[in-house]
């Protein structure tokens, strides 16, 4: 057992971070919210990430979720808002599924040319394991959906959307060409800077890439990214709302004195520390259980998730108290880390739901 | 003890109740339903209807031009008002600044502005925090500097709730340098058209405009709108603070948070059944209702005057009132699952422009905004911090 990073992915993360610190500083990103990111992805595509996380087989650098974990870890650190998370969930499930479109797109993907966003939680759902509803009607070579689409996130970005659907015989994907037509769009915000997509289909043509024992194949690997990106992310979220708030109680002086010399000051943020370590165990526990049975790894997965949430929003939560009333301003990234956290924690299910798909699964 | 309400109390209520059902404007009920911060026009027209109805100083003696209510009565109304989704009228003319203008203040001066605040034309914020005074108060740097005819007040005040509707400030300004920080305050009444006045919005982290910064440069107070004795401030302050033992429960605003979070778990289905039927979230559920009920007596404690201090049990309530709003709304929250990720601008209330999603809850909007704005609970009017220092001071005193 070496659970030291190698080489190239101390690399990775060292010129992630560096790239995130200086071309995605605080200010940089607050201009790229309010005025567009520019060609803010096409430099991230230069680096490589999408690949990055890539194995060979999907035309990838020998990536793995040990890269994927890296370079989410940084984006949360520097509150990266983008595509990067929908397009590595998409790329997972459609390394699963055997096909040329699928192989296509994750080609695209791998040399960084395509963005895919994932059309999956539906008006009512309350997460990822909800049994979708969009119905996908006609044949092998023409199918057409018809239903809705909520939480899209990052469509209005994509080239491609992987769509879940049911057909008259099992679950389905499928791939959606977002200038089509037969749908109706309406692209929002989110409370944490995202954009997001709700979508009613009317008959729109989609191409079918899995159905019945594949999809399910390709869910279970989307999931397992999925808690181990929004798990990474999320101890990058906590750690950054820690360090910022060490520097603020270090300057903030009330009474005579520094925040940072009251003890009570102290002992929350020894708590914070302590909530982002336990956090980081557990994405090696997840991570761990990457070639593990389906429960086994199913159940790692979902504990990263509930932990990803509670300890992110916790930390974060903590960090806005620590910063008193500056923490509530728009103006000071602790604001920014907590709401991010608290989406985070509701991303495709909260912990309620996560923890009672867990609790079935215990034994 | 005796428990039971009197047949004159239980009539009250039945009295407040139908007024509310009659009198309390639907559309203005639903937009404070909602959660955003209500609009100064809905306000202003909810105190108007109440100052007709010669209730809209709940806490003013009679004397004054308050309905001469007990302590239980007052409960009651701000009860029914929360339940019946009213808004909370601004509290900086009604519960702070007025009991102090009638306690300390000159005859001009409350005939000058208590009718004012009762009918609604008057609005007030309150110039206390400053941008390096926060907990700590009495480290303030606002100067008032003396002159013939009153003072020339220079000073930059934060946090400053409602100033951009606000007609008029108290402000606590330095009038002396004393060896006792807190000696040299003095509690002035500042006219916010006055050209001297800047008001800067502070964005927060609800997308909505609640708070902002003041800059005052050069305004003049004059001598007329000094209230009381001059370096006298900070004990006005403290007896303003202390005048409201109560309201920092937050207990009539989390019963209806509690509703709200309910009915949000009926509507949420689960697994093909209502949430609210999930074993899991009825008893976290159950085990706030414990909590918000025993804090319910213990506010009715506290105005029977039943406690062993009054300044560390105000402390307390605040705590547990501010701690059981969160979980109160954490649970709501929960029980929308991800509706709460969309940004659902206030579209009444003049916040920020953007989409509605093509679909959401009906209880979606303003819950978060709600909720964020509400992490704040534990930080103003006395952080928590400085609430258990205050318990701890008292009881150490004792």
């Amino acid at each position: 057992m070496d659970l030291r990073p190698n080489e190239q992915q101390a690399m990775l993360r060292e010129s992630a971070r560096r790239f995130l610190r200086e071309e995605y500083a605080f200010e940089k990103r607050r201009a790229y919210l309010r005025d567009g990111a520019g060609d803010l992805w096409a430099r991230i595509a230069a680096l490589g990430w999408p690949g990055a996380v890539l194995p060979e087989d999907a035309g990838g650098l020998g990536g793995s979720v040990v890269e994927l974990a890296i370079l989410m870890e940084e984006m949360g650190r520097a509150l990266y808002v983008g595509p990067f998370l929908s397009t590595a969930v998409c790329a997972a499930m459609l390394r699963s599924v055997a096909g040329g479109r699928a192989r296509e797109l994750l080609e695209r993907i791998a040399t960084c040319e395509a963005k895919v966003a994932f059309a999956h939680l539906e008006p009512a759902a309350r997460g990822f394991f909800d049994t979708p509803t969009v119905l996908a009607t006609g044949g092998p070579a023409s199918f057409r959906i018809t239903g809705r689409k909520h939480l899209v996130h990052d469509f209005a970005e994509a080239e491609a959307v992987l769509v879940s659907a049911v057909t008259s015989s099992s679950q389905a994907l499928f791939v959606l060409d977002p200038d089509a037509s037969g749908f109706a769009r309406r692209d929002y915000k989110t409370i944490d800077n995202g954009s997001a997509t709700d979508l009613e289909f009317d008959g729109a043509a989609v191409e079918l890439i899995a159905e019945g024992e594949q999809t399910q194949r390709a869910l279970d690997e989307g999931f397992y990214w999925l808690a181990i990106a929004l798990g990474a992310e999320a101890a990058g979220v906590a750690e950054g709302a820690l360090d910022h708030t060490m520097d603020y109680v270090a300057v903030r002086k009330q009474f005579g004195r520094a925040l940072t010399d009251f003890q009570v000051v102290q002992h929350r943020i020894a708590d914070m520390f302590v909530e982002v370590e336990q956090l980081k165990s557990s994405i090696l526990n997840a991570m761990s259980t990457q070639h593990a049975d389906r429960t086994e790894r199913r159940r790692a997965a979902l504990g990263l998730k509930i932990l990803a949430g509670s300890v992110a929003a916790k930390v974060a939560g903590d960090g806005l108290h620590l910063h008193g009333g500056m923490g509530m301003t728009d103006e000071m990234p602790i604001s920014h880390f907590y709401r991010r956290a608290r989406v985070i924690e509701t991303q495709y299910g909260n912990s309620d739901y996560f923890l009672a798909a867990y609790a079935r699964l215990l034994d | 003890m005796d428990f039971s309400l009197s047949d004159a109390t239980r009539g009250f209520r039945e009295e407040v109740r139908a007024f509310l059902c009659e009198r309390l404007p639907k559309d203005i009920a639903r937009r404070h339903a909602r959660g955003y911060h209500a609009p100064k026009d809905d306000l202003k027209r909810w105190q108007a209807i109440l100052h007709q109805q010669g209730w809209s100083a709940p806490n003013w003696p009679r004397e004054w031009g308050g309905p001469g209510w007990s302590a239980i009565q007052q409960f009651i109304f701000e009860d029914e008002c929360a339940l019946a989704d009213a808004p909370l009228p601004s509290p900086f003319g009604l519960k702070l600044v007025g009991p102090v203008i009638y306690t300390f203040g000159s005859n001009e001066q409350r005939e000058k502005y208590l009718p004012k605040i009762l009918s609604g034309e008057t609005f007030w914020c309150q110039g206390f925090s400053e941008p390096g005074a926060g907990s700590d108060l009495a480290s303030l740097q606002t100067e008032a500097k003396a002159d013939a005819d009153g003072f020339i007040v220079n000073g930059r005040k934060i946090w400053t709730t409602e100033a951009h509707f606000a007609d008029m400030m108290f402000c606590l300004a330095r009038t002396e340098k004393t060896e006792r920080r807190q000696d040299g305050i003095s509690f002035l009444l500042l006219d916010m058209r006055d050209r001297g006045v800047t008001v800067r919005p502070i964005a927060t982290i609800d997308s909505g405009h609640t708070v902002n910064e003041v800059f005052i440069d050069n305004v003049r107070v004059p001598r007329t709108d000094l209230v009381g004795q001059p370096g006298r401030g900070w004990t006005y302050a403290k007896f303003l603070l202390d005048n409201e033992r109560t309201a920092n429960s937050f207990v009539h605003r989390s019963k209806r948070d509690f509703r709200r979070m309910m009915s949000i778990a009926r509507e949420a289905m689960a697994n093909g059944r209502p949430l609210l039927d999930d074993e899991a979230f009825r008893r976290r559920a159950s085990r706030v209702e414990i909590d918000l009920k025993a804090l319910e007596w213990a506010v009715l404690r506290m105005l029977s005057g039943e406690v062993p201090d009054p300044s560390a049990s105000a402390s307390a309530l605040k705590l547990k009132g501010s701690s059981i709003q969160h979980e109160i709304l954490d649970l709501a929250i929960s029980a929308m699952g991800p509706g709460i990720i969309p940004f659902y601008p206030d579209t009444e209330g003049g916040g920020p422009p953007g989409n509605l999603p093509f679909w959401a809850p009906e209880e979606a909007p303003g819950l978060m905004a709600q909720y964020l704005y509400r992490r704040a609970g534990t930080i103003y009017a006395g952080t928590s911090e400085v609430q258990r220092g205050i318990i701890y001071k008292q009881l150490s005193r004792r």
